[in-house]
């Protein structure tokens, strides 16, 4: 039996890396070992990466496990399945499978092992025990009839990844359990609706703005509201007007759907500012900017800034109370004749 | 008198007429105690200008302040329990900003400015450890169910006023300290044993079972400092209290 262990790692230039759990990378049926912890990306696969000519990069590094007991002629073999099903078998036939058409493989100048479009050879000193599986980069993967056409949409689609050790064109997962694994990607190029037209609160330097979706349309993955805010310049101005401005202020809250959410963007006080929000989905997919609101941020006196002034003495300090004072304080060991807080003013 | 204080004399009436003596209980003498209570609080604020502010701001209300106490018995002498107590309360008043700079609200125009949108709380939390006596003799040698007690305690109290989730500006720091000061109250305990079943007493965990009603005053100027926060007060307060062994 052989004994190797992938560790998968797909990174978009856009992209933090993110921790995620093994079980997303691996099937079972592929792995002879324990894995601790994979780090992957992935790239956003939406209505931008559709309309953009540049391809959207994923990069692949697999390394081996100890030991590593790879024939040193096996195949490594990269491909896309028009589903999310977990099983990644056949690639030789998936030219019908590939839902985002050909998968094609960009020659590494650094890689001198690449050896196919959709196939690598694994190299000697992987099956001696030292180095790694070559970085493969540059896959063209977005772009899709379905998925990046006029009507937009949501699909998942599974990236295979598996060892041909005996170089058939497919990968064994039931009889020769040759190593596997795949990683779940999804597609999705519908926006949002455009938000609702905000409503706004003014505050002590600042604007809080409300917002919400109630139109129909893709609604249930929208996890951010971005909220853009200029100076009033005249009517009938736009929200990418407003978005473009170079002088634009903006804040954002986090959502889980249509709902109402608010927000503050700083403002200052007695300027008249003009303020639209884009709804934002988990893929990046930004809907069209809402109609724009207007707001005033006022000056506003709290109880303790107002206090008459010279009768109390408040804390100088930043951080507020140490809690070893709490301590002190309840066995009576302070100062009897006054409170701990200390003056900053006279 | 405050209408709070009517109930007191209504409470031991109702435990005279209608509480059927409780079963002497000489021979379990707690060790703990704890008390759950409540009772309408205003800080004293300081002088009649700050008085007046405070009032402008929040209004002439009363909220309610939330306290926990633990109680420790030490001894038992002059027939009643002698011990020490912490108690440990939370007291908040809240409103919203008025509109304008600093400086343009006093004392004599903080009602009738016109409010902003930020909330604006007050808030207080009186940290007090004391001696505490429980004359229960009554309900011990004869049955009736009625402790008097009473309390003394230093006090230190921590107050903040926040806006949003920031701490107030108050001059060139922050409005938030500590006074210190001292405290008593003069309370009756009427005891739950007349209305816990056989069965309820068989499984109960603690000893006693009271509601209690006190007149408690604090005095927290810091000692006469006239630059810290007033907390003084004077409150009736009511609650239930256990104890156990």
């Amino acid at each position: 039996m052989r004994y190797l262990l992938f560790s998968l790692c797909l990174a978009a230039a856009s992209l933090a890396q993110a921790q995620v759990d093994p079980a997303d990378l691996m099937t079972s049926e592929g792995l002879y070992g324990l894995v601790e912890t994979y780090r992957v990306s992935k790239p956003d696969l939406n209505l931008a990466a559709c309309t953009t000519d540049a391809p959207t990069n994923i990069e692949i590094n697999i390394t081996h496990n100890s030991p590593p007991l790879v024939p040193t002629e096996s195949v490594l073999r990269v491909w896309f399945e028009n589903s999310d099903d977990t099983e990644c078998t056949n690639p030789a036939s998936s030219g019908d499978d590939a839902y985002l058409g050909d998968v094609t493989l960009t020659i590494d100048p650094l890689d001198p092992f690449f050896a196919g479009e959709d196939a690598v050879w694994i190299p000697d000193d992987l099956a001696d025990g030292e180095g790694f599986m070559p970085t493969l980069t540059d896959y063209s993967v977005v772009y899709s009839e379905g998925a990046c056409g006029d009507e937009g949409g949501k699909k998942t689609i599974t990236l295979c990844v598996g060892l041909d050790e005996n170089k058939n064109g497919q990968i064994d997962t039931t009889t020769l359990l040759e190593p596997h694994g795949w990683v779940r990607l999804d597609i999705d190029t519908k926006p949002p609706p455009q938000p609702d037209r905000p409503t706004t609160t003014p505050l002590d330097g600042k604007l809080r703005v409300a917002v919400q979706v109630s139109g129909d349309g893709d609604t249930d993955d929208i996890d951010e509201y971005r909220g853009f805010m200029r100076e009033l310049t005249a009517s009938d101005v736009t929200c990418d007007e407003i978005r473009n401005d170079p002088e634009v202020r903006k804040g954002s809250v986090d959502a889980s759907g249509p709902g109402r959410e608010t927000f503050s963007i700083a403002g200052s006080n007695g300027v008249p500012y003009e303020v639209c929000v884009v709804a934002v989905d988990n893929v990046s997919n930004t809907s069209l900017g809402s109609e724009v609101a207007t707001g005033t941020p006022q000056e506003e006196c709290d109880f303790g800034e107002c206090y008459p002034p010279g009768k109390l003495k408040g804390n100088c300090s930043a951080t507020g109370v140490v809690p070893v004072w709490f301590i002190i304080a309840m066995l009576g060991v302070r100062r009897l004749r006054r409170g701990p807080a200390r003056e900053c003013d006279k | 008198m405050r209408p709070q204080l009517f109930c007191l004399p209504v409470l031991v009436a109702v435990s005279l007429v209608h509480v059927r003596p409780a079963q002497a209980k000489r021979e379990i003498l707690p060790q703990w105690g704890f008390e759950f209570r409540l009772g309408a609080y205003q800080p004293t604020m300081g002088d009649r200008e700050e008085q007046r502010y405070y009032r402008g701001f929040w209004g002439d209300t009363r909220p309610l302040m939330l306290a926990l106490e633990f109680d420790r018995y030490l001894t038992y002498v002059f027939g009643g329990n002698l011990g020490v107590y912490l108690q440990v309360g939370h007291w908040k008043v809240s409103g919203k900003t008025r509109l304008g700079a600093p400086g343009t609200i006093s004392s004599d125009t903080a009602a009738s400015a016109s409010k902003g949108n930020t909330k604006n709380q007050l808030q207080i939390i009186p940290i007090g450890l004391g001696v505490v006596f429980r004359a229960d003799f009554l309900k011990r040698e004869w049955g009736v169910p009625l402790v008097g007690y009473a309390k003394a305690a230093f006090e230190t109290v921590y107050w903040r006023c926040s806006v949003g989730s920031k701490t107030c500006r108050l001059g060139s720091g922050t409005f938030e300290g500590w006074t210190t000061g001292l405290s008593g109250a003069l309370g009756v305990a009427l005891n739950l044993d007349w209305i816990a079943t056989a069965r309820a007493k068989k499984h109960q965990v603690f000893v006693d079972s009271f509601f209690f009603a006190e007149i408690r005053t604090i005095w927290g100027d810091g000692f006469g400092d006239k630059k810290t926060l007033d907390v003084s007060d004077t409150m009736a307060t009511f609650g239930i209290a256990f104890d156990f062994d």
